[in-house]
């Protein structure tokens, strides 16, 4: 089942006279369950890629299908719905609540997603259920990223949507944070989208998108993706 | 090119640059304002005592003053002026205006300052100098003929020049006018040669063959009678010019201070009344602007950290960097200081001004603003203070390395309230948590709002409270004491019997008011005959009390003063005689006047009715004025609403600044929170769009901001309620030697300052509200927390 589809969206930025596009009649379509990544060199289009997926940002044309809903058209508050109820965020710089405990920050999206997940469970499963009343600049940066990745699943969201979520990490941690997302997205039966431009993480994944100068240059699908042991980091 | 990045930097944080400018140009606007205006009226109102010799003292004897007697007051040491003087209402003929008919010998004392005309003669026996604004108002110019008349004198002459006089700088017919009609009311001067002619022409009507010897020992007689009191400039205090009058004159004489003239005590007393004010609200007003000022101009110089290293980096010195940001504080406060200064004049000068709120009460020819050193010594020491401030936050900034400063700020880290951990705590959604830390972690910013928002909420209850109490004082008084629909003023000359009489053809009360000495006071001892009601009495607590009929009321100002209570005797001599008075005290009570109040009995009693002095000069009735025939016995005849619509007339000063400071307290408490509320916005960015990526409608992320703005409003709003009224009390004290009003603050003073003051931070909060809307989610969240 195809849970995204993009239809010839473009996303066109203006600045001043200048206009340039960032994503160019892009035509995609991804299968549920797959673990993708996508792949460029810096200004390729892929956050712009991400961020429209995301509900983040709205295209200049064309359409995009995710779990059925045509999201270019939704407003600003549906947008935010389908935030809440589809699309799980992780970002490089894990975005926590600096004024919230961990275990807060987490169930502090029981407020928005109606089939929310139990945020002290997940603590449990990433192992930080003995910090949960501590406060993020309490955490070290791959605990915080667990963190994260929690509040991403806790609101029980088809797709996980992670952009660069191990670069602000050293190599070691950041294996450790991309192991244990996978488990978890695995675990729960989540679509997997992740942004890098780090190849190795490429080696372990369903399906890997190349997007070069705003168009998707290749869809390659991996019959035999490696684990993150099998790769050379 | 640092100037160009200045220009820049300034458009970058516009709302910020353009609050702190409006906060310390209000800040400083206020304190100027309403300072500079008491500093004006103390050296306007000098200035034109000066000018013209306006009197020290004032030696009364009814008998009246020989030019012998002149001589003798002229000899004693300490005395450098002196002049027979003489002021009676006068009617001008052709129609119903009155005119102080004002003769002074000496034009060097008790004299006028020339606005347009030909200056003073006193040998000349032809002309007036009249009042300018009279003048004016109906139409009269020099070279117009005028004639007055005082009994049955009449003085005709050619207005020779336009004056203005100090003697006269609250130009009212009697004590009963609270604010002068200059269309209908002024005072007019003639010459001494003028009075000799017109008591020449009524001699000789009564003695047509009088020779000239006879007529001038006559004259001189009748103008020994009519001039009962003389005028005298001296630096001796009023012990000392006593004892040698009465030495020199060998009897004993009424010398009034000029403390006892209605234009000197008036201007005094407004200058008092406005130096109390100046000193206590606007000077918390401009500590919250400036307070404010400080916490948005470290936060500006905080978020520029980076860029502050990065010049630090790029090789400046930390000289020419210091300079650089410290030059934001010298531009901001310069700016904030010149447009303060500016706003201030602009206050004062609504106020002191001919066309003024002031120019409707005071009749001066020079209405300059005066703004002393110590103000500009004030507003240079808050320009230093800011551009210091700003000073050192840089300097702060820079005290590591490049690389420390190049790393962009990170607020101090959270630490746990005492309230976590408990039931309360965990029943609490997360957007309260979240607000709840993020004001402790934000400590100065939140307790800024927390003084924003409780400092104006103090000068709103007071300023509603000022006013609540003020119309409190004007019922009690107005509503509750008088009772009458018309006062009817008796002329001194009036018979008692007569007097007597019209009360009872009017079916009134009357009263007479002796004026006395008790101690080193004067106070007016006033006799009443209540029958039908028509005058109230109240105690300090605006009860209405009966007149004690064994005993006097007392006010509470001289109860005070004297340290009286109920049981206690106080002495009064009345001016112009020997006799002194014994008078029990039985209760207190508010009053307008300094007065001591006793029934007709109790004088009767005490003998006061038999001093010379007692006369019956007020009638009471509910006879409407236009009811009450003329005669020669009224001096005029005045209804509640006269009296009312004139006290309104003063009143309106006194809520020009009441609006000045409501308005500048609702303006302040909008900038501040604006300010502030911005500023929490911004450092809160990044949060607010993690928020919004992970699905929260802009509706409930604006709720969060508004609800964090709310409390700390709300917090405010409560405290602010029992510190105005505090502020309240503290200043009624202050000016109790003016007024007897006890403060009330009620419903009408605080839901109004309430719902000005949460409505502000309401509106604040729906407009930064309203920003979350732009939050780019993508932007906020690039980079490295």
């Amino acid at each position: 089942m195809k849970i995204v589809q993009f239809k010839d969206v473009t996303r066109t930025y203006v600045t001043g006279d200048h206009t340039q596009d960032a994503l160019a009649h892009v035509d995609l379509e991804i299968e549920g369950g797959k673990f993708v990544v996508i792949l460029g060199p810096s200004g390729a289009g892929k956050s712009t890629f991400l961020n429209l997926l995301g509900g983040l940002d709205n295209p200049t044309s064309g359409t995009i299908i995710v779990d059925n809903t045509d999201i270019s058209t939704l407003s600003s508050d549906e947008l935010a719905d389908y935030r809440a109820a589809k699309v799980g965020f992780v970002f490089q710089s894990y975005n926590l609540i600096p004024t919230l405990t961990v275990l807060e920050n987490i169930s502090l999206v029981e407020e928005i997603a109606p089939d929310h997940m139990s945020a002290q469970e997940l603590l449990t499963e990433v192992g930080l259920a003995d910090h949960a009343h501590q406060f993020p600049h309490e955490l070290s940066g791959g605990e915080q990223q667990r963190v994260s990745i929690c509040r991403a699943l806790a609101k029980n969201p088809k797709i996980l949507l992670c952009d660069e979520p191990t670069g602000a990490l050293d190599s070691e941690t950041g294996v450790v944070v991309l192991k244990l997302l996978l488990k978890m997205a695995k675990d729960y039966g989540k679509t997997i989208i992740i942004v890098t431009h780090n190849q190795n993480i490429a080696k372990m994944a369903d399906i890997v998108i190349h997007i070069r100068s705003g168009k998707v240059t290749s869809v390659d699908e991996q019959l035999h993706p490696l684990s993150a042991e099998e790769v050379d980091w | 090119m640092l100037r160009r990045k200045l220009l820049r930097t300034a458009k970058v944080y516009k709302v910020q640059f353009i609050s702190m400018i409006l906060l310390i140009a209000l800040g400083i606007g206020v304190f100027v304002g309403f300072n500079a205006e008491w500093v004006t009226i103390g050296k306007d109102t000098d200035a034109f005592f000066k000018d013209c010799g306006f009197a020290d003292y004032r030696i009364v004897d009814e008998d009246g003053i020989s030019s012998a007697d002149v001589d003798k007051i002229r000899d004693i040491e300490g005395v450098s002026g002196v002049s027979r003087f003489l002021s009676v209402n006068a009617d001008v003929k052709g129609s119903s205006d009155q005119l102080a008919l004002t003769i002074t010998e000496s034009e060097h004392t008790s004299g006028f300052v020339l606005t347009e005309g030909e200056d003073y003669d006193r040998w000349d026996a032809e002309s007036f100098w009249l009042m300018d604004k009279y003048a004016e108002l109906n139409g009269i110019k020099p070279g117009d003929k005028l004639t007055v008349t005082f009994e049955d004198l009449e003085f005709t002459g050619t207005v020779k020049g336009l004056i203005e006089s100090a003697e006269y700088l609250i130009c009212v017919r009697d004590e009963s006018q609270v604010m002068p009609d200059f269309n209908t009311y002024g005072y007019v001067y003639a010459s001494p040669a003028m009075l000799r002619k017109v008591i020449e022409q009524q001699v000789r009507e009564e003695e047509p063959d009088i020779d000239d010897d006879v007529m001038s020992i006559a004259v001189k007689e009748v103008c020994d009678e009519t001039f009962c009191q003389v005028n005298v400039n001296s630096s001796m205090d009023k012990e000392e010019i006593q004892a040698a009058a009465d030495k020199a004159l060998g009897r004993t004489l009424l010398i009034l201070t000029k403390d006892e003239n209605i234009s000197y005590s008036e201007s005094r007393g407004e200058m008092n009344e406005g130096r109390t004010m100046g000193a206590v609200l606007p000077v918390l007003f401009l500590a919250i602007a400036i307070l404010t000022m400080i916490t948005t101009m470290n936060r500006i110089t905080i978020s520029e950290k980076t860029q502050i290293g990065t010049l630090k980096a790029l090789g400046f010195r930390d000289k020419r960097i210091v300079r650089h940001y410290t030059s934001y504080a010298v531009i901001i406060s310069l700016t904030g200081a010149v447009l303060g200064m500016v706003l201030g004049y602009l206050i004062c000068k609504m106020v002191m001004s001919q066309d003024g709120m002031m120019g409707t009460y005071f009749v001066m020819p020079d209405w300059t603003v005066h703004i002393p050193v110590w103000i500009w010594a004030i507003v240079l020491a808050i320009v230093m203070l800011t551009i210091f401030i700003g000073y050192l936050s840089v300097k702060d900034l820079l005290r590591g390395t490049a690389a420390e400063t190049l790393r962009p700020y990170t607020p101090r880290h959270i630490h746990r309230l005492l309230l976590e951990g408990t039931a309360i705590w965990r029943r609490m959604r997360f957007g309260t948590k979240w607000n709840l830390r993020d004001i402790f972690r934000h400590k100065s910013r939140s307790a800024m709002s927390f003084i924003g928002t409780f400092g104006c909420m103090l000068m709103l209850v007071a300023s509603f409270g000022m006013n609540q109490t003020m119309n409190n004082f004007l019922d009690t008084f107005y509503d509750g004491t008088a009772v009458y629909a018309s006062k009817i003023f008796m002329s001194s000359d009036a018979d008692n019997k007569d007097a007597v009489k019209l009360a009872e053809e009017l079916e009134g009360d009357y009263s007479a008011s002796v004026s006395a000495k008790a101690g080193d006071k004067t106070v007016s001892v006033d006799v009443y005959n209540i029958t039908h009601g028509m005058y109230r009495f109240i105690d300090k607590d605006s009860n209405i009390i009966p007149l004690p009929e064994e005993g006097a009321l007392i006010c509470k100002r001289l109860a005070r003063d004297f340290d009286a209570k109920p049981g206690d005797i106080v002495t009064v001599e009345p001016y112009g005689t020997d006799e002194s008075y014994d008078i029990l005290i039985s209760g207190i009570n508010g009053s307008l006047t300094e007065s001591i109040s006793m029934t007709e009995e109790y004088a009767e009693a005490i003998g006061l009715t038999e001093s010379e002095e007692y006369r019956i000069n007020s009638v009471y009735t509910m006879t409407a004025k236009d009811q009450i025939a003329a005669r020669g016995d009224i001096t005029s005849i005045q209804s509640k609403q006269d009296i009312i619509d004139s006290f309104d007339a003063f009143m309106k000063i006194f809520y020009f600044f009441i609006i000045v400071l409501i308005v500048a307290s609702v303006l302040l408490c909008l900038i501040v929170l604006y300010n502030l509320g911005i500023m929490s916005y911004m450092e809160r960015y990044r949060e607010m769009a993690t928020l919004k990526v992970l699905g929260f409608r802009n509706k409930a992320i604006g709720r969060l901001l508004i609800s964090q703005n709310l409390w700390i409003s709300v917090a405010g709003t409560l405290l602010g309620i029992p510190a105005g009224i505090w502020a309240l009390n503290y200043l009624m004290n202050l000016l109790a030697g003016e007024y007897e009003m006890e403060t009330v603050v009620g419903p009408v003073s605080i839901l109004p300052a309430t719902a000005l003051n949460l409505g502000v931070a309401v509106i604040v909060g729906r407009m930064i509200a309203r920003k979350n809307r732009k939050i780019n989610m993508v932007e906020a969240l690039k980079g490295t927390e």
